[in-house]
């Protein structure tokens, strides 16, 4: 699983400015992805930017306070600057294509893509940089039909915290859960979801999953006898282990995120630094606390290698 | 100075998703730098995005989403973003835009960065701001850039590769043809480079050919590259040129090492270009750094002792 935040995309578009054509004089975003790239591209290079209905209409446009206006209409470009975030299947871009074809554009039209996968290379003139599936974006992931796969954190994730006021007293949390302000709301059927919230708070969490109109496949909720160890992350990850299919838990923690990450074996995504933790990182943990039997073992072996030394030393005497 | 990269914006944005209404259906950024984070805003609560004037016109969205309106006038509840504000003028200018369209909607204004001092004009912010700073969206084109010190190479052009930086005919090519990467659009303070100052002729033909205007070229005065290299000159004289002008107020060089020599030896600040971070100027680091010195210099007599 591959995993771009927002960051990395600004990221990787500085690596592969020097991949756009310096006559490029316009740059058309394919909403909305397409836009947020588009704009990345046009703040850096100064150069302007419209969105591809006010391309096709040839709408004005319009620039900021502080930047200098270089043309006014789409049409006086000379070279225009298509831009995609991704391509999969190359749908939207053919849409976009067809829709730029119908209307009889002219000018010399270079379509650029900031991700793209390597069997759709052909299709795209430049591409920023290679991404092969699974793939997974800030931009996107909950508004992705793989979600159905997908285990959920709610506090942090779906809603905010609780703060130390409102977990103080069982009146306070019960009002906290009727009235916890969301953050980011899925528009498609999550998979599962697993909440460190208590088996007896069920209800008040169902219904504000309806208010906000969630849908879940199934919801997981602790028992009262686990919280007493705050033993959050191994709960979480036993359940990811349940689903061998759901491929990517997403969690607001980012100790918990790692911890989960190196006991399932599975990648974890944690929402509040924008990282994945792949598991890759379990080897390195075993290597940080094997090195110190490693050290031992060793200074024993050359203990014992001096000691055969001297004993063959004063035998062969 | 405050220096806010797109990772801070994107952060910030993060952090402070619950404070847009949840009943919103529609964004509108104000062009450009707005529209940036209306689109990520936009694509985080999956609600659509039009920018100020086609909202004012009233256009058809066009989504990739099955979204549940088609035209500006059906929203219910539109969030106006802009990046940031201090003197509130391109807010106002966009309100009074709004108000000319006259839609009977309810509007919400939101900031990203707000000056503390404008937080009346606006009804959601998510970070206040001091001073009016830099972000990297727009550093290099507001006249502002006119105080700065900037690096050539890795920022106005590609860095030469190994092969080409031969110091002979492979580098007169590169000087000659090197890919530019972010032009300024206003007249730079003064340029600061670690190429030599026999290369001078080519470097002023090449910032000629893609018209970056500047004050001054500083170039290094050494014989040739082999011995920059043993001195380690780039630094230290791009820090003593940096500190010649006590009202120049950023360094921008790419090298993320270089960034931090010559922050500790002028003591001031130095945006880093390759990780968009800005070092500021460190108590610790400069102890270090001096007594790293004096380590190295000691343990070189100790062993010319021996």
């Amino acid at each position: 699983m591959k995993y771009k935040s927002f960051a990395d995309l600004s990221d990787d578009i500085y690596a592969n400015i020097q991949k756009i054509p310096a006559s490029v004089d316009l740059i058309v975003g394919i909403p909305r992805s397409g836009l947020m790239a588009g704009n990345l591209i046009a703040n850096t290079l100064n150069l302007p930017i419209i969105d591809l209905d006010g391309f096709i209409n040839n709408r004005e446009i319009k620039y900021g306070e502080t930047h200098k206006t270089i043309i006014n209409y789409p049409k006086e470009a000379n070279h225009v600057l298509i831009v995609d975030d991704t391509i999969d299947s190359g749908r939207s871009l053919n849409n976009a294509k067809d829709d730029i074809h119908t209307s009889s554009i002219t000018q010399l039209m270079t379509y650029c893509t900031v991700y793209a996968h390597p069997r759709t290379l052909g299709k795209i003139d430049i591409h920023m940089k290679e991404l092969s599936t699974p793939r997974a974006f800030e931009w996107n992931i909950m508004h992705n039909s793989k979600l159905s796969s997908f285990c959920v954190n709610i506090d942090g994730v779906l809603c905010m915290n609780p703060t130390a006021e409102e977990k103080a007293t069982s009146n306070a949390y019960i009002d906290y859960l009727k009235n916890a302000k969301p953050l980011l709301l899925p528009t498609l059927k999550v998979g599962y979801l697993v909440t460190n919230r208590i088996e007896k708070y069920r209800k008040e969490t169902e219904s504000w999953l309806g208010e906000h109109n969630i849908q879940y496949g199934e919801l997981h909720m602790m028992n009262a006898s686990v919280t007493e160890n705050n033993d959050y992350a191994h709960y979480k990850a036993h359940i990811f282990k349940m689903y061998p299919k759901s491929s990517l838990f997403i969690e607001s923690n980012s100790k918990q995120a790692r911890l989960i990450a190196n006991l399932t074996g599975k990648p974890v995504l944690c929402t509040c630094n924008q990282k994945l933790y792949i598991p890759k990182l379990s080897l390195a943990k075993l290597l940080v606390t094997f090195r110190e039997y490693y050290y031992r073992t060793n200074r024993m072996f050359n203990k014992i290698v001096v000691r055969i030394k001297a004993q063959s030393k004063k035998l062969f005497k | 100075m405050e220096y806010r990269s797109f990772a801070d914006l994107s952060q910030a944005i993060n952090l402070n998703l619950h404070k847009i209404p949840t009943d919103v259906d529609l964004i509108v950024g104000v062009p450009r730098s707005g529209l940036l984070a209306g689109n990520m805003i936009a694509l985080l609560l999956n609600i659509p995005l039009i920018d100020l004037d086609s909202y004012t016109n009233n256009d058809r969205l066009r989504q990739s989403h099955d979204m549940s309106i088609a035209y500006a006038k059906e929203a219910k509840h539109v969030l106006i973003v802009d990046d940031t504000c201090y003197s509130g003028k391109s807010m106002g200018h966009a309100n009074s835009l709004i108000k000319g369209a006259s839609f009977n909607h309810k509007i919400t204004s939101c900031v990203i960065y707000i000056n503390p001092k404008s937080i009346k004009l606006v009804d959601i912010y998510f970070e206040t701001l001091e001073s009016p700073g830099c972000q990297e969206w727009n550093f290099m084109h507001r006249d502002k850039v006119g105080q700065f010190c900037v690096d050539i190479d890795g920022v106005l052009c590609k860095d030469p590769t190994k092969q080409e930086d031969d110091d002979g005919i492979a580098y007169l090519n590169f000087l000659k043809n090197a890919t530019p990467l972010y032009l300024p659009s206003h007249k730079v303070g003064c340029l600061v480079t670690g190429r030599l100052e026999k290369y001078r002729k080519e470097t002023e033909e090449w910032l000629k050919r893609y018209n970056i205007r500047y004050h001054k070229l500083h170039m290094l005065d050494l014989p040739n590259a082999k011995i920059r290299w043993n001195l380690n000159a780039a630094p230290r004289f791009k820090a003593e040129i940096y500190k010649s002008y006590p009202h120049s107020r950023l360094f921008v060089e790419s090298d993320q090492k270089e960034a931090m020599e010559i922050s500790m030896l002028s003591e001031k600040e130095v945006l880093c270009f390759s990780n968009q971070r800005l070092v500021k100027r460190q108590l610790l680091g400069r102890i270090k750094y001096k007594f790293g010195k004096y380590y190295n210099r000691s343990k070189k007599k100790l062993r010319k002792i021996r």
